[in-house]
């Protein structure tokens, strides 16, 4: 079972919601939790675990330009990284996506970039599986495919996806192939934008989802949910302290239910 | 003058901030504000907008494959991005680079037009210009830089930016050629984490930057960076930010720390 974790705008509570669903789906099944907002990764801080292992590097192949060598290169690149003026090349490599249409028909070889990391913590029963884009890096699509994958590898029972925010391509590489999707929103006419959003991708990517509506309370505006998570001073106390909220009985049991959402259906 | 409010960590109070401060700017500077964060932007909905006009659409290039083809391979092997699969392309991973197009010998890939993204102008007392991402789609970085271009004309004394979250494409296309940053962030060990990745992203494009501190007061932390300015943990805020209440307009402590930031941003200018 594949859970992805996503909401449209940031600091909806998306890693709020991940990070309990984790330690209440550990008490009895084999679970992971795969952060995939791989430029700012922030479970390792909801889930008190900052002493996580490098796993596996992520790389893209670009293309390996020798100065002197003359290269029957056409101008190809759509990005803009590679350009032929008269005999000679230019490369901007922050431009480079990987893509390796330059090499296609020229003599252009290919040499190994890092575009992140992949870290992992183990648990007595799951993981915690961390991607993490390089400082600088604009196109960071691989290193999300890359996580989950080596994430799923691990063969849990549960895998709970934490997606970036947004509505980009790293957020749908984040939803694809799951099996159901929380849209985590808030009151506001900017979460309730931000959810219409991502609503059209996943009824398009034809995923199952249920929609969580946090810090239920701070208005009246008219949301439709499914399940509703308080405004409350303890869930902000935990959440700054870096533990889960399980402790709290009554929030335990709005954990509860969407747990049995994602494991009965 | 180009101003960017901006933060690794969604949700720390970019656009409570940006919204206020353009209406502050706005009574005493000629300012147009641009919503960069094209995935969720969220600028306009603070304000009642006028005469919403639709400036331009961005197209990009992703491909399909025709009835010529003859199921060789080459395309799948060559796609970096996952994008084929049983000869056909799917347009949400496409990233439009055309490699599948030059390795193909059968003429059995072409490009398609595809609308990837829109850019809005409206009045809110100034001019409001605004991207929106086509949903799914990737280029938000193209969007951005044709939101700077449309603010152009309005020659303005600041142009106001309301970023996005986190430190890849979108930020840096937003950051780039701005003259001051304001990076806003919350006393959570998260929020800090992101604001020290925000700030090695602005040292490495060489941006001039000041720390705004939100929510001060709601834990406890050492920050690793100075903090230019505070604005003080209001339990109450999300409530004004539901009823659409610019939080310089508020009656809370919050308003006063704004208007406070805002007096110390003037002598930057």
């Amino acid at each position: 079972m594949i859970v992805a974790v996503t909401g449209g705008k940031g600091g909806t509570g998306k890693s709020t919601l991940s990070a309990n669903l984790f330690f209440y789906f550990i008490e009895n099944y084999k679970t992971a939790l795969i952060d995939c907002d791989v430029e700012t990764p922030n479970l390792p801080y909801l889930t008190g675990s900052e002493d996580l292992s490098l796993a596996k590097e992520v790389f893209i192949e670009i293309p390996n330009i020798e100065e002197g060598k003359t290269y029957n290169y056409k101008n190809v690149c759509k990005e803009g990284a590679l350009l032929k003026v008269g005999d000679k090349l230019i490369f901007i490599e922050d431009l480079c996506s990987g893509c390796k249409a330059c090499g296609i028909n020229s003599n252009i070889t290919f040499r190994k970039k890092s575009i992140g990391k992949i870290y992992e913590k183990k648990f007595d029963n799951g993981y915690l599986i961390v991607g993490k884009s390089n400082l600088g890096e604009r196109k960071t699509a691989k290193i999300v495919t890359e996580t989950k994958k080596y994430a799923l590898s691990k063969n849990c029972e549960i895998n709970i996806v934490d997606t970036a925010a947004g509505t980009h391509c790293n957020v749908v590489r984040a939803l694809i192939n799951a099996d159901k999707v929380l849209i985590v929103t808030e009151p506001t006419p900017f979460g309730m934008s931000d959810a219409k959003r991502i609503i059209k991708i996943v009824e398009k990517l034809n995923i199952p989802y249920k929609i969580v509506l946090n810090r239920y309370g701070i208005s009246d505006l008219k949301v439709g949910y499914n399940f509703k998570i308080p405004y409350d001073r303890r869930i902000v106390e935990c959440y700054c302290k870096g533990e889960s909220f399980l402790k709290y009985n009554d929030l335990r049991g709005c954990i509860e239910e969407i747990a049995n959402w994602i494991i009965w259906g | 003058m180009k101003i960017a409010v901006i933060s690794g960590k969604g949700g720390v109070g970019k656009s409570s901030i940006s919204t206020s401060l353009a209406k502050l700017f706005s009574k005493e500077f000629s300012i147009v504000a641009l919503d960069c964060d094209v995935d969720a932007p969220n600028f306009n909905l603070m304000f009642d907008v006028k005469d919403k006009k639709l400036l331009e659409v961005i197209y990009r290039e992703l491909y399909k494959i025709n009835e010529n083809c003859v199921k060789c391979g080459k395309c799948l092997d060559i796609c970096q991005f996952d994008a084929i699969e049983d000869f056909k392309i799917n347009p949400i991973l496409c990233e439009g680079c055309g490699a599948c197009e030059l390795i193909c010998e059968f003429n059995a890939i072409e490009p398609v037009k595809h609308e990837s993204g829109y850019i809005y102008e409206g009045f809110i007392g100034f001019p409001l210009i605004w991207g929106e991402l086509e949903i799914g789609e990737s280029g938000s970085g193209k969007i951005i830089e044709h939101i700077k271009r449309h603010a152009k004309k309005y020659k303005a004394e600041i142009e106001l930016i309301d970023g996005p979250p986190g430190v890849g494409c979108p930020l840096i296309s937003t950051v780039k050629d701005v003259d001051l940053a304001l990076c806003i962030v919350e006393p959570t060990k998260s929020s800090v984490n992101d604001c020290l990745r925000l700030i090695e992203t602005l040292n490495f494009f060489d941006v001039e930057y000041l720390v705004v501190e939100n929510k001060k007061g709601m834990n406890a932390i050492n920050y690793p960076f100075k903090i230019f300015h505070s604005i003080p943990f209001d339990f109450d805020v999300p409530k004004l930010i539901a009823n659409k209440i610019l939080l310089c307009d508020s009656n809370s402590r919050v308003s006063e720390a704004i208007k406070e930031l805002y007096e110390k941003l003037k002598e930057f200018i």
